[in-house]
């Protein structure tokens, strides 16, 4: 979805948990999220401080939306790095099939 | 043999217990008797390693550590994953695991994935993935082809290209003695292209489906943002039926006059996570609180007066495409300049 709205013109940041598959289908501006069933909040903290994190995620995409990119780019928290998300790996061109006999 | 599946196929629990750390159990379990059935007496699945989804999507490379340990400790000649069809956080687990095993323990990996499912693209060269139908109704049809090249690969035998053997392309490039010449295999393609009948191309070009960056804003607090999600969030009650899995449409509502997503009033209807803490606060999915505290403090120069909401739960490409499609047509004739899309 991320693409086909980039595609059609509009700057697009996605804020999501598995940072790893956006960039497999290759959304362009990724904003890694806190988990699976709460992605912009966390139930262990109070209201207030779970608002501060879902503001301060929000703010992270807007600043993403206003920053000029060639490429796909993970805007993370340097604080608390993701786990390091593997790129798709993309093989030369000459390596990149099956041949068969 | 080991056997790695998620904590559904395990038999531990549904999406209340997808926070599961990895752990292992000797012997078979769920879908482990279908293969050991398959195997008969030329294999045993020894040991089965399993761990939540969500544990496994949230801590990667922990989970991943921790399986090859497990794995290792029962010295398998094969490693089983899955099948995982179209479920996307179980899919990235066997696809890692996949990884893991491949690189550090030098052993083959068998495995079932739907094409689509992100953990193929991502993780294909590590594993042979059988392919599969999108959900658990194929389970039938994929363990005696998984079972069939995991025999293979524990006698130690030659496994051929993936058209032959009946697994998704590895993106693996093999040398060989072609029978004919190049120039003699090309002519004949030629002519079968030339009479309109089919052929089989040596060499398919790879697909790269990328888009370039859409053009960054230049300021934020001056411009309509809108608010899509395929986390699932609508109105309590669903008013527009949207399934929770596997998803044919999306919708719109209006956020005129709302400041904060109440729980009396939104709820999730997307069936691939623990809808608790969603449903306890809607915001936490579709933050249109916090959207709203920006868009006063001038951080958001607008925010768009609808959202528009699906479920991303094997919803297929094809209509994801499709609804965002028509979602950018409609943001862009009301002057919408931007999106941030939310996903669980």
């Amino acid at each position: 979805m991320v693409k086909e709205l980039e595609r059609a013109g509009l700057p697009t940041v996605h804020i999501c948990t598995i940072a790893p598959i956006s960039q497999t289908v290759g959304a362009n501006r990724i904003v890694p999220a806190v988990a699976i069933p709460h992605p912009l909040g966390n139930p262990v903290l109070t209201p207030k401080e779970e608002f501060i994190l879902r503001k301060g995620l929000l703010e992270r995409a807007l600043a993403a939306l206003e920053t000029a990119i060639a490429e796909q780019t993970v805007f993370s928290d340097d604080e608390a790095p993701l786990e390091p998300p593997k790129p798709p790996t993309r093989m030369p061109l000459e390596q990149a099939t099956e041949v068969r006999p | 043999m080991v056997h790695y599946l998620n904590q559904f196929f395990a038999q531990i629990g549904g999406e209340d217990k997808a926070d599961l750390p990895p752990s292992a159990r000797e012997g078979v379990i769920g879908p482990g008797q279908a293969f050991a059935k398959e195997f008969g007496d030329q294999a045993e699945i020894v040991t089965t390693v399993y761990c939540g989804d969500s544990y496994f999507a949230e801590h990667i490379a922990k989970a991943q550590e921790k399986c090859v340990k497990l794995i290792a400790a029962a010295q398998p000649d094969v490693v089983l994953v899955g099948p995982a069809f179209n479920a996307g956080r179980y899919g990235m687990a066997c696809g890692a695991v996949a990884q893991g095993v491949a690189q550090r323990l030098s052993i083959p990996v068998v495995g079932g994935l739907f094409p689509e499912n992100p953990g193929y693209e991502m993780y294909r060269q590590y594993a042979f993935f059988v392919e599969t139908k999108g959900s658990a109704v194929g389970m039938r049809e994929a363990v005696p082809r998984m079972a069939r090249l995991a025999l293979k690969l524990a006698r130690g035998e030659e496994i051929g290209p993936p058209a032959e053997e009946g697994y998704l392309p590895r993106g693996c490039r093999k040398n060989f003695f072609a029978p004919e010449s190049g120039a003699k295999r090309a002519v004949a393609m030629l002519l079968r292209k030339m009479a309109g009948l089919p052929f089989t191309t040596e060499y398919p070009m790879p697909e790269f489906d990328r888009v370039p960056p859409a053009k960054n804003l230049p300021d934020a607090g001056q411009a309509l943002v809108a608010l899509v999600t395929s986390g699932g969030i609508v109105p309590k009650g669903n008013p527009d039926r949207i399934p929770a899995s596997s998803a044919g449409r999306y919708a719109s509502y209006s956020l005129a006059g709302v400041t904060d997503l109440s729980p009396d009033q939104y709820q999730t209807v997307h069936g691939g996570y623990d809808p608790t803490y969603a449903n306890a606060d809607p915001d936490r999915v579709l933050p249109v609180d916090a959207a709203r505290a920006l868009e006063k403090e001038g951080r958001i120069g607008s925010l768009y007066e609808r959202y528009f909401v699906t479920v991303g739960n094997g919803t297929s490409v094809a209509n994801a495409a499709r609804f965002a499609g028509e979602i950018a047509q409609a943001l862009k004739n009301d002057g919408v300049q931007a999106v941030i899309l939310t996903s669980t």
